[in-house]
């Protein structure tokens, strides 16, 4: 499987408190990535780390099969970047910065940015410093898209924006997606979101990279599991332990990360019974892999 | 003791005496007896001053004919000033700086060993402690230059500016004249400028006897000069209130001829000086001296010392030349337009060195 | 790309451009304005230098401002949306930084022109009397080397991060201290002085400020 992005052993540090150490990802060619994780886990850092605006202190990056920053300016001409806060100059007409944004870019499809003018109900004449938080997502997504990029990165695109204005830029996206079969980092912390439309998942807390996974396997392999009479050492186990909390009398609840069916048979093994198989949403698997991650609780 | 003193003293004297029982003729006995002491006492002084005088040590420092006294303890420093002073005074006035032997100069200096010494010679020359050769050596030549000049006849004198002397201003400053002509605001100057030679003469001072309140500037210059000075009295009023020109003719002879303004400042005859002396080569001012003899103006004098036909001759070269070293000030040159550009190049480059656009 | 990114800095400085312009302009007129052409022989020729030269102290401010203005709204924009835009297009760091420079370098010429054509028209409307001509051209291009020296020094501090803005006031602060202690000291050592020295003359580069400022001169 080829990478769209190869991010291995990266280390950055930014003030005397925020480090990210350590960090590997990949992301698969085609793909559409989710990249979650609570605020200020250094999501924005690392996408700016891989589009060359920050330098690293170690490690490599790899997007589009170019080195970063040294090959910078040809991996953005093929990539279209929203970032968390809008960056245009506001002092322009909608007009004005199509027309700037434009120059920078040889692939630019000017049909299609006008296509999605309409489409997103924007008006050429409207001054930047007077579009409301919606507008501005828009505009910042139809830039993103019409030079037709192979790789997307969007940094919480939606974030802020109401359900409507939500949905007509994901459906956007979406379209472009299919059509053209580009490449998404998408990162966001509305995991319903990224539940919808994203086929990959990475979660990042803290500057550390927790897991890297399909989506599938991410929302399916995380559950929690009530266990009777479970032993004290639970041993070498098919799936990964997250964490164990005691119950009334002998049942105990486990989180657990990789389950499959079969795997009941472990606990006929070790005389214990399964009671109840929960399933967590996305949500909940996300809380409970990153309170696993920062507090093991593993044989508590 | 003054006079003024010695009366106070004797009229106290006088006063301190009973007033009773004193008559005129023991009166004039007392002011007979005080003025024999007051004269003892000053004999006493005289005295005193000539014995300090002899115990000062000072020696005579001679280059060429020139004589400079100086304390023993400072002869050293004053030596090679008094040497340097000779040959620039030689070098300027050719064998008329001979006259400078006729006097005698001292040179002191604050604090040095010996004290004041109280030398008779009207060419003292008193300077700060510890002066830089340079220093002495300006003010020597200075002294040596008054000496020469003051030999000078007086058609001469009157003409050529007391600050012609070796080491004074430059005499070819002729940038500076050339400006001097260009934004003068007296008529004469700026047609000389043009190329009037009879105002150059006029602007120059060479016309000989001339009236200078009529030879030196026209009717619009005597009423600018009248507002000008303003208080002169007599017609002054008239003329200021835009009268007649005989108003400020009258109101303008009011001004000692030596206190008003020329047309042009000294530098533009110095320069003229310097044209003249270089022409004239070895003995040019020798010869300047000694033409006063044959009573001829200044403009044939000085025409004679440069060797030069006439007077139109030697204007017309001096004007010449004036205009030939007109200044380009405003002008920006090519090494300051180039360091310009670099420097602008320079501090660009500097800005894409910048960690962040690196 | 370079008409878009002059575009967008004319947009930035277009007001502010203006109010130079009209000032470049009007300097040469109101230099001249005490000269009287009918009073031809009559006025006083010194008296009107000094006041074109007392005038001609303004050009080198208005050329300083003029660059400082620009170089101010070349980056103020990306100053506050802290160069994300700039950073995330897709040309080469230091191609943006020159083109920007080359965009502020060609607004610039705006106030040039100004100060030319004001001085051609101040030219024209002044009678001269004989040794005095007008520089027009020359004052034009001095007020241009100027403004372009200044420029890219303005440029050059706002285009570097804060550390080095901190690190250029750092060391003219620090020399302004240590003289200040050394003076205080009662030392003879002046550091300062030489320095101011070095600036203002050949081959320093604020030389071409010093100098004669004149529209009309001998």
């Amino acid at each position: 499987m080829s990478h769209a992005v190869e991010i291995r052993d990266l280390h950055y540090r930014a003030g005397k408190t925020f480090e990210i150490r350590d960090l590997a990802v990949n992301v698969p060619t085609g793909s559409m990535y989710g990249f979650l994780g609570p605020n200020g886990s250094g999501k924005t850092t690392t996408i700016r780390l891989m589009l060359g605006l920050l330098r690293p202190i170690k490690g490599t990056i790899t997007v589009l099969g170019g080195a970063v920053p040294r090959e910078s300016p040809r991996i953005l001409a093929r990539t279209g970047y929203v970032p968390e806060q809008p960056h245009l100059y506001t002092s322009l007409t909608i007009s004005e910065a199509l027309a700037f944004h434009a120059a920078f870019y040889p692939t630019w499809d000017w049909k299609w940015a006008n296509e999605l003018l309409g489409q997103f109900q924007l008006r050429r004449d409207q001054g930047l410093a007077r579009l409301s938080k919606g507008e501005m997502g828009k505009l910042e997504m139809l830039l993103a898209l019409a030079q037709r990029p192979e790789l997307l990165v969007l940094d919480e695109p939606t974030d802020g924006l109401d359900p409507v204005v939500r949905r007509d830029v994901l459906t956007a996206l979406l379209d472009y997606v299919s059509q053209h079969n580009a490449t998404v980092f998408i990162s966001s912390h509305l995991i319903h979101e990224l539940e919808r439309i994203c086929d990959w998942v990475g979660v990042m807390d803290r500057g550390r990279l927790v897991t890297e996974l399909p989506m599938h396997s991410f929302k399916s392999g995380i559950k929690r599991l009530r266990v009777e009479h479970a032993p004290a050492l639970p041993g070498d186990t098919p799936f990964v332990l997250l964490a164990r909390e005691g119950g009334n009398g002998s049942l105990e609840t486990w989180t657990v990360r990789g389950w499959q069916a079969p795997m009941r048979q472990y606990f006929e093994g070790v005389g214990a019974s399964l009671r109840e198989i929960v399933d967590l949403d996305l949500e909940e698997g996300f809380v409970e892999l990153l309170r696993t991650f920062r507090e093991p609780t593993i044989g508590a | 003791m003054s006079r003024r003193l010695l009366c106070t003293a004797l009229w106290l004297a006088a006063c301190a005496a009973p007033a009773a029982a004193q008559t005129r003729a023991e009166l004039s006995q007392r002011i007979a007896r005080l003025t024999t002491a007051f004269a003892r006492a000053e004999t006493a002084r005289l005295r005193a001053d000539s014995a300090a005088r002899a115990r000062v040590t000072f020696d005579t420092i001679r280059a060429g004919p020139m004589r400079v006294l100086a304390a023993r303890s400072i002869v050293r420093a004053v030596a090679p000033a008094v040497d340097s002073a000779w040959r620039a005074l030689e070098a300027t006035f050719g064998l008329s700086a001979r006259i400078v032997g006729q006097e005698t100069i001292a040179v002191q200096f604050w604090g040095q060993a010996e004290g004041n010494i109280p030398f008779d010679s009207p060419n003292t020359i008193n300077l700060p402690a510890a002066p830089p050769t340079e220093l002495v050596t300006r003010y020597v030549i200075q002294q040596g230059s008054r000496i020469v000049r003051q030999t000078e006849d007086t058609q001469l004198t009157s003409w050529l500016s007391p600050q012609f002397a070796p080491g004074g201003p430059a005499l070819d400053r002729l940038d500076v004249v050339y400006v001097e002509l260009a934004t003068s605001p007296r008529s004469k100057a700026r047609s000389c400028f043009v190329g009037d030679l009879v105002a150059c003469r006029a602007a120059l001072g060479l016309a000989g006897r001339e009236d200078p309140v009529r030879a030196w500037y026209d009717a619009a210059d005597r009423r600018a000069i009248v507002r000008r000075f303003g208080r002169l009295g007599g017609d002054v009023g008239r003329c200021q209130r835009d009268g007649p020109d005989e108003a400020c003719e009258a109101a303008l002879r009011l001004i000692p001829p030596e206190q008003l303004p020329r047309p042009l400042s000294p530098a533009a005859q110095l320069s003229l000086l310097q044209i003249v002396l270089d022409a004239g080569g070895p003995g040019a001012y020798d010869r300047l001296r000694s033409s006063a003899a044959a009573k001829h103006s200044i403009e044939e004098r000085l025409a004679l010392t440069a060797r030069v036909a006439s007077g139109d001759s030697l204007l017309s070269a001096w004007r010449a030349k004036v205009h030939a070293a007109r200044p380009h000030t405003v002008e920006v040159s090519a090494g300051s337009a180039w360091a310009a550009v670099l420097w602008g190049v320079v501090l660009g480059f500097l800005a894409l060195r910048s960690t962040r656009w690196r | 790309m370079f008409r878009q990114l002059l575009y967008t800095q004319w947009k930035w400085s277009r007001l502010v451009l203006l109010i130079i312009c009209l000032a470049s302009f009007a300097l040469p007129l109101l230099s001249v304005q005490g000269v009287r052409p009918d009073d031809l022989g009559r006025f006083d020729i010194e008296q009107m230098l000094a006041g074109i030269q007392t005038w001609g102290l303004l050009y080198p401010i208005l050329a300083a401002a003029a660059a400082l203005i620009l170089a101010m709204t070349t980056w103020g924009p990306d100053h506050r949306g802290k160069h994300i835009y700039a950073l995330s297009l897709p040309i080469p760091r230091w191609h943006y930084a020159l083109l920007r420079f080359g965009a502020g370098c060609v607004l610039l010429a705006a106030p040039v022109v100004a100060v030319w054509l004001g001085a051609l028209v101040a030219s024209a409307a002044t009678r001269l009397p004989a040794g005095l001509e007008a520089y027009p051209t020359i004052l034009a291009m001095r007020f241009a080397l100027a403004a372009l020296v200044a420029y890219a020094a303005f440029f050059a501090i706002s285009a570097g991060t804060n550390r080095t803005a901190g690190i250029v006031l750092g060391v003219i602060g620090g020399l302004v201290v240590v003289q200040m202690i050394l003076l205080v000291a009662d030392t003879n050592i002046n550091l300062v002085g030489p320095f101011m020295l070095q600036l203002f003359v050949w081959p320093g580069p604020l030389e071409i400020f010093t100098g004669r400022w004149m529209l009309i001169d001998v």
